[in-house]
């Protein structure tokens, strides 16, 4: 299920937590992979192992056994410092929400992954990073001045300054109300089609997910099923309503 | 930019750190300016004086501040015909000093210090002191006085000096405070001499002369000339120097060490309440080392802005602590301060170093912070022990009991200081326990209360154990504050219980006739009091550089005294007439001064006797070394000064006053002598005290208001759970009670445990038994203050919290 040239590779990863008779298994021999330019959504019950796969695979979290590729990297011997190297070059984050230091601008807050790797960010790129997510006109504002929606798109438009192999969102709309949440779905969406930008995002809205061209479904550390193509909200609903059912 | 940015942001958690930095630079700038201030110079006298021989130097270890060994008349005479004879010295002249002082209107002028203000003519020499009018004394009965005094040449005056009343006539005026009269009138007045001021010729080689000099006086004598002659200063002067010393540098070293504290302990808290902000920080790629870098901007900036405004402060506050130092009697009179770029630069460099050392655990802490924090929502605290905090607990516990052992081995004058150091060694050790320590105390502070079912006591408690870091944070400067206050006051108040001299000769005795204006009683106020007990103190040269203290007893004191004794070798009879001599056990085998032989002692006027050991008493017999007859003082050490005389009877105070005594009853000089060290005492006590006190509320009120704010939700939550408004609060102040509970509680045991060391080693130092009595009423006042600091500062940001929430919460 998964290709040398994708951008995002796992190969039989387990994770599992804990030791001995405690140790709980998140992943189990999983092996996928995401190509460029696409939008993947990860579903699946609680306790199903979305959020492992989705840390495991961005190198948040370290795999148990197997291991994982991001942009022809095998990142299962970097060291921790090399790991971070890795992630603030070619990986950005979206999170369900505290994505940015509320003690900076919106503005300041994209040209961080630029000002930790050294470099000086010109006023031009951050305007041109906040255009392009409709907040051009907000970049002096501080994230309590900011709405919900509003908050997420600053945080693509920072996760996308470093023009990122992989996009990684962990329940984007979560805190957002439909209305909005449409909003933000759709500017992922328009980042993958316009650029070519490959996006993870885990989540557990069959609406968000949606937006993918591919949906991976997942029950007790496995891959159940994957939906290819657009598939409609009632389809991917259909799916984890019988993956939710209890099994008699 | 992000380290600016998040000062301005957060600004109220740093603003416990700059106010704890800014007042910790502020002390200590304070203190630096008058420590480097205080350093001893030359002797206005000795001016004009380029080389100087002053007597063999005795050891200081004591800490009795003894002047050097005298020379005797004799070698005083080889000595200025050797050093006479030295190319470029045009004269050598000995400075013969003694005591002396104006009575003027019937009463003695007062005489700021204790210094001997008589003088020989010829030593005018060393100024030198240029006559303002008048001539030169000349015979027994000519003085040249201060002209300030306002007797013109020609007038009569009555000199006070060890014998008595004299008069005088009044020959010349000088511009200083100094009696001078003729050599020879000197020479019968006047003890062994220490100092020979060489008078040097025109054009003379000061380093050559100082050279030659030094080869002339052999090891019997030091020379010194340049920035050396600053040991001139008088030996009074130096201890009192030395004792405010120590109180600035236990000053300086609490501030320190409290600044350190608080700083740690906001920084530490901040990680906790910034642990996702962190997390997210690490998942964009900012590396450990990064976020090291960050904490250690933020504490810079604030050490900083911190740094210039104490400085300032300091500088500005400087000469107020001064006046107050010289006030105290701590710094000696005319203390000045002196402003230096040196003591301001280190004070400043000391506060950056501290905002960089309370930052480095915090930001190690921080720097570990994983990636994924930034997701997970709760703010349980997981801090378990680690095994490199058991280590160091380990280390600085047994660092501190350490300490306590030297301490209690120290003399009595640095043993406060040792104390101090052993107990923040201890306070550090314990502060590193605390994570396992707390949920211990919780549970012991709490058992008397388990039987209550009230959910305030169960909520306080859980949210206390939960919480550790919040409890230690509140806990801490309560920990310290209760330590130190009551670790100081504890040492004051420990008092030997062995007889005191003074005690025992005191007995039976209704009235007390002390020094009045004067340094100590003359021969004359001594006669004026008849059938009086009284003391003589004077000082004894063994060979080498030993020194020891005697007291010469008049007959009277002596046979009171001796009722008390514990012989333990000879016979107390044998003391009387004059060079015999009564020593305590553990002096006698010191010096070898055993019963039965004669052994040599130079006394004050610089001569060697045989004095004989008649008797040896135990330790606990006496607070004093050595006990001679009046007769045997007298005779040896022309200006031994009377302390004390203890009389059944009256003396009327007209007789007394132009002799610069008094008569008190007893008690009221038993209340005068003990509050005159009670004020010493208290202003050392309030000093340090208020000083931690005042950390304390900076640091409780600090991480209160930092917690409180960060807890609305908590709030919230125990509001919807139907929690009144009133039991929130009371959960709060519960919370707090608790936390300065614990503080209490590790304060305590801190003090004691130091307090106790202390007492076994001054009980085996002094060989009697020492009482240890607990300060309650300081400990009571301080546990006071902080119960109420914690209360008011949780309870007031909790209600403010309360009202906003209740606007979003709809109840």
């Amino acid at each position: 299920m998964t290709n040398s040239t994708d951008t995002v590779q796992l190969w039989s990863v387990t994770k599992q937590y804990g030791t001995g008779a405690q140790a709980v298994t998140a992943l189990n021999d999983v092996t996928v992979g995401f190509p460029r330019g696409t939008f993947t959504a990860v579903m699946g019950p609680s306790g199903s192992g979305k959020s492992t796969l989705l840390h495991c695979a961005a190198g948040l979290d370290r795999v148990t056994e197997g291991k994982v590729i991001i942009d022809d990297t095998d990142i299962s011997d970097l060291d921790e410092t090399r790991l971070t190297l890795l992630r603030r070059s070619r990986v950005g984050f979206v999170f369900q929400a505290f994505n940015l230091v509320s003690a900076l601008t919106a503005e300041q807050n994209v040209a961080l992954p630029l000002r930790l790797a050294g470099r000086r960010p010109d006023r031009a790129e951050l305007t041109a990073a906040l255009t392009e997510v409709g907040l051009g006109h907000r970049g002096r504002h501080r994230p309590s001045e900011l709405s919900g929606g509003e908050q997420q798109r600053v945080a693509i438009a920072r996760a996308l300054i470093t023009e990122p192999a992989v996009l990684f969102a962990d329940e984007p709309t979560g805190a957002l109300d439909t209305r909005t949440s449409h909003d933000v779905l759709g500017l992922l969406r328009g980042i993958v089609d316009r650029h070519q930008q490959t996006v993870i995002m885990v989540t557990h809205d069959p609406a968000a997910a949606s937006y993918a061209d591919r949906v991976l479904l997942l029950a007790d550390g496995r891959i159940v099923e994957q939906l290819h193509g657009r598939n409609s909200v009632e389809t991917i609903a259909g799916r984890m309503a019988a993956l939710e059912a209890p099994v008699c | 930019m992000l380290s600016l940015a998040t000062i301005r942001k957060r600004w109220a958690s740093f603003l416990g750190t700059f106010v704890a930095l800014g007042l910790g630079v502020t002390i200590l700038a304070m203190t630096a300016l008058v420590l480097t201030s205080a350093e001893p110079e030359v002797p206005r006298r000795y001016a004009g004086t380029q080389v100087v021989v002053q007597s063999p130097g005795v050891d200081q270890s004591d800490g009795t501040f003894t002047p050097s060994k005298p020379w005797s008349q004799q070698r005083t005479a080889e000595l200025l015909r050797a050093l006479g004879g030295v190319p470029g010295v045009a004269k050598a002249v000995p400075d013969r000093a003694f005591y002396a002082q104006a009575v003027i209107d019937g009463k003695p002028v007062a005489d700021p210090g204790s210094e001997l203000r008589g003088h020989a003519w010829s030593s005018a020499a060393f100024g030198p002191e240029q006559l303002v009018a008048g001539s030169a004394p000349t015979g027994d009965r000519q003085v040249v006085v201060d002209a300030s005094l306002g007797l013109a040449p020609g007038s009569p005056v009555t000199l006070l000096t060890v014998t008595g009343p004299a008069a005088y006539t009044v020959s010349g005026t000088v511009k200083s405070a100094s009696f001078y009269v003729s050599d020879s009138a000197a020479e019968a007045l006047a003890p062994g001499v220490r100092v020979i001021g060489l008078v040097t010729a025109p054009g003379a080689d000061v380093s050559a002369v100082a050279g030659a000099a030094a080869a002339a006086v052999g090891g019997d004598g030091k020379v010194l000339h340049g920035d050396a002659l600053a040991e001139l200063e008088a030996k009074s002067a130096e201890k009192t120097r030395w004792i405010g010393m120590q109180i600035l540098i236990a000053m300086a070293g609490l501030t320190a060490f409290v600044s350190i504290f608080v700083v740690a302990s906001t920084f530490a808290f901040a990680i906790v309440q910034r642990r996702r902000e962190f997390g997210l920080l690490r998942t964009i790629g900012a590396t450990p080392r990064q976020i090291k870098r960050m904490m250690y901007s933020e504490s810079l900036a604030v050490g900083v802005a911190a740094g210039l405004t104490g400085v300032l402060l300091g500088a500005l506050l400087a000469p107020a602590l001064g006046s107050l130092m010289v006030e105290g009697g701590l710094e000696p009179a005319g203390f000045t301060v002196r402003f230096q770029a040196l003591p301001l630069l280190g004070s400043f460099s000391l506060g950056l170093v501290v905002a960089m050392l309370g930052v480095w655990s915090a930001s190690r802490r921080a720097a570990r912070i994983a990636p994924l924090e930034a997701l997970r929502e709760a703010t349980v605290e997981h801090r378990p022990m680690t095994r490199g905090r058991w280590i160091a607990g380990g280390v600085f516990t047994a660092l501190g009991l350490g300490l306590v052992a030297v301490a209690a081995d120290s003399e009595s004058d640095s043993m406060i200081n040792n104390a101090l150091y052993a107990a923040m060694a201890l306070i550090v050790g314990l502060t590193l326990f605390a994570p396992a320590v707390i949920p211990l105390i919780v549970r012991l502070v709490w058992w008397p209360l388990s039987g209550l079912r009230g959910a305030t006591s169960m909520v306080a408690r859980e949210s206390s154990l939960t919480a550790v870091r919040r409890t230690a944070s509140t806990a801490a400067p309560v920990l310290v504050t209760v330590g130190f206050a009551v670790l100081i006051a504890g040492l004051f108040q420990m008092k030997a219980t062995g007889y005191a001299l003074e005690e025992t000769v005191k007995q039976e005795a209704t009235s007390v006739v002390t020094a009045q204006g004067t340094p100590g009683l003359s021969d004359a106020a001594v006669a004026a009091v008849p059938g009086g007990a009284s003391l003589l103190p004077t000082q004894l040269y063994a060979g080498g550089t030993d020194h020891v203290g005697a007291v010469g007893m008049s007959d009277t004191a002596f046979q009171k005294a001796r009722t008390r004794m514990t012989v333990s070798a000879g016979s107390l009879d044998g003391l009387k007439g004059e060079n015999t001599m009564v020593v305590k056990a553990s002096t006698a085998s010191w010096l070898g001064w055993t019963t039965g032989r004669s052994v040599p002692v130079t006394f004050e006027d610089g001569r060697s006797v045989d004095v004989k050991v008649v008797a040896e008493i135990t330790d606990n017999s006496s607070t004093s070394s050595v006990l001679l007859t009046t007769g045997t003082v007298r005779a040896h050490d022309p200006s031994a000064l009377t302390s004390v005389v203890y009389t059944a009877g009256t003396t009327s105070p007209s007789t007394l006053a132009p002799l610069g005594a008094q008569s008190l009853s007893t008690a009221e000089y038993a209340s005068r002598t003990n509050s005159e060290d009670d004020d010493l005492v208290q202003i050392f006590l309030i000093i340090l005290i208020g000083m931690s006190l005042g950390y304390t509320c900076l640091a409780i009120a600090n991480t209160l208001l930092m917690a409180t704010a960060e807890r609305a939700a908590d709030f919230a939550v125990l509001r919807l759970s139907g929690a009144t408004r009133r039991q929130v609060l009371r959960i709060v102040a519960s919370e707090s009670a608790l936390a300065v509970g614990i503080g209490t509680t590790l304060g305590l045991l801190i003090a004691v445990v130091t307090l106790l060391g202390i007492r076994s080693g001054l009980s085996s130092q002094l060989g009697t038994n020492v009482n240890l009595n607990l300060p309650w009423s300081t400990m009571a006042l301080t546990i006071g203050v902080c119960l109420a600091l914690a209360l008011v500062s949780s309870v007031l940001p909790a209600r403010m919290a309360l009202r906003r929430t209740s606007a979003r919460v709809a109840v």
